[in-house]
């Protein structure tokens, strides 16, 4: 048990770091845990090792909002949308709230999870199988309805078809980690320039408790669980097109959003670890290193997953509120715009560590198409194309 | 008025950028190379090899193989979507990343063509 406690101890610290730091994704971390595991299995098990891989994953589904919400980056295709209505709050003094939010999602995915379990133990092999072949359809009716939904028709399809287009191509190049300047770019760095363009003052930000109806948390839990229980399990699908086809289907206001997007990146961690333990796919790096490090994932396993996830979320509740309130004291008395410039050099450094000059080559493209919504004047959701478009076709053709 | 030379400016810059970004990628075709010049210069780059299975296992998520050209061996992990039908002794042509485990390479496949 001791064994155990330490393990989700220091999963969560790895987790604060990747959490927090933008461009670093639980990916690289356990990528570098996987390269010393012969080192830790001399001295540990590898269900050990696990346990701390899936608290490690857990904590930065928590803590990856703060740079989202606070410094308009987002680090993964999961939580690049939480940016939008995250950063709206923050301009209204809210910041504190929009975290709240999300914290509130991901804790309920985190029991959503566990009592959805024994019926996706039981139903997934058959449900997985008869999906499979209609995502694409859905996909591409969602894009459709979603395009169509706007004022401005055309400009909302041209956006939607040239991140697309730049996506598959950026997708395609031969670059270390493609997604880094791909999302950094159209969601982060683009966010900044016209933060920087329009003067952007960050107001007192206010810790109050969060005043969203009971109703509007209701309803993003069920979009939540009828959507990304099933669509983060498919390959090419994560939780941002999750979010997606959730809010189309459901109605929600800015507050019910973040709490979807919160849910749907823990939700699709938690379904991750019944998945391979029911259908035997791996859906993201996390459960292909625990693939790797155990020769068979038993039920009696995925308990102990879904228990250390649970005591994870507990903490990860309290880090995330108390880091958010020094988030919102801090931001008020740096220079937001000084703030945004050095944002904007680190996610260049960063870049530029990942990927060489063909990713900053990709930052600087996708920075100027990142800013065409706001010019336009259409939703930025439409950039979402980059990820949509590619698994569309992955699935039609 | 401004917003609109910023507009036009971005428009242009987006258009022109992302189909030089779909040249590079349509003519950056990864090329066939050999087990033996595989190195950690290469690690997280797509490589693309082509050689013959000499032994196969399977772990809860992936089907992990072993292949061999006649440079030398490389192990291949290969996410569990459809059931695969490759036997020891079938020649493959592979295209993946290369990453590193327990010190040694492998190589992370996305598309296998017998």
């Amino acid at each position: 048990m001791i064994q155990e406690i330490i393990a989700v101890l220091i999963g969560i610290i790895g987790g604060i770091f990747s959490g927090l730091t933008p461009g670093i994704h639980t990916n690289l971390l356990v990528t570098l845990l996987f390269s010393i595991s012969p080192f830790l299995l001399t001295f540990t098990s590898p269900l050990i090792i696990s346990v701390l891989i899936v608290s490690m994953a857990i904590t930065h589904t928590f803590l990856n909002v703060l740079p989202a919400v606070y410094l308009g980056a987002p680090d993964s295709e999961g939580n690049s949308l939480a940016v939008l209505p995250g950063h709206r709050m923050l301009l209204q003094g809210k910041g504190y709230e929009a975290v709240t939010l999300t914290v509130l999602g991901s804790f309920l995915a985190i029991i959503l999870g566990i009592m959805l379990t024994p019926l996706l133990l039981k139903f997934l092999p058959a449900l997985y199988s008869s999906i499979k072949n209609y995502i694409g359809y859905l996909l591409l009716t969602i894009s459709i309805y979603m395009i169509f939904r706007e004022r401005k028709k055309f400009w909302s399809f041209f956006i939607f078809m040239l991140a697309g287009i730049f996506g598959m191509s950026v997708l395609n190049l031969n670059l270390k980690e493609p997604l880094f300047p791909l999302l950094s770019s159209l969601f982060g760095v683009a966010g900044l320039l016209i933060s920087l363009k329009d003067n952007v003052k960050i107001p007192q930000q206010l810790i109050t408790k969060t005043d969203i109806p009971k109703m509007e948390v209701a309803k993003a839990m069920s979009s939540a669980g009828i959507v990304g229980t099933f669509v983060s399990l498919m390959p090419g699908l994560g939780p941002a097109q999750a979010a997606i086809i959730g809010s189309q289907i459901i109605r929600l206001s800015d507050k019910g959003f973040l709490v979807l997007v919160g849910s749907l990146e823990t939700l699709g961690m938690i379904t991750s670890f019944i998945a391979i333990t029911s259908i035997q796919k791996a859906r993201n790096g996390a459960v292909v290193v625990i693939s790797r490090l155990m020769e068979t994932i038993t039920q009696k396993d995925l308990f102990l997953f879904l228990a250390a996830a649970f005591i994870t979320g507990l903490i990860a509740i309290f880090l995330s509120l108390n880091l958010a309130k020094i988030f919102s004291k801090l931001i008020t008395k740096i220079n937001y715009q000084k703030l945004c410039i050095s944002i904007i050099i680190l996610i260049i450094g960063m870049c530029f560590w990942l990927s060489s000059f063909l990713g900053l080559f990709v930052l600087v493209i996708g920075s100027f198409i990142g800013m065409l919504p706001s010019l336009v004047g259409i939703g930025k959701n439409h950039l979402m194309g980059c990820l949509l478009l590619p698994v569309i076709l992955f699935f039609l053709l | 008025m401004q917003d609109k030379n910023l507009f036009k400016f971005s428009l242009i810059i987006s258009v022109i950028g992302t189909f030089l970004i779909l040249l590079i990628s349509e003519y950056s075709e990864v090329e066939l190379t050999e087990i033996k010049n595989l190195d950690k210069n290469n690690l997280e780059t797509r490589v693309k090899i082509l050689g013959t299975v000499i032994s196969a296992q399977e772990t809860p998520g992936l089907y992990i193989l072993k292949i061999k050209d006649s440079s030398g061996t490389i192990p291949l992990v290969i996410f569990k979507e459809d059931p695969i039908n490759i036997e020891r002794g079938t020649k493959i042509e592979v295209t993946g990343k290369l990453t590193e485990y327990k010190n040694e390479l492998e190589i992370l496949v996305e598309k296998i063509e017998k």
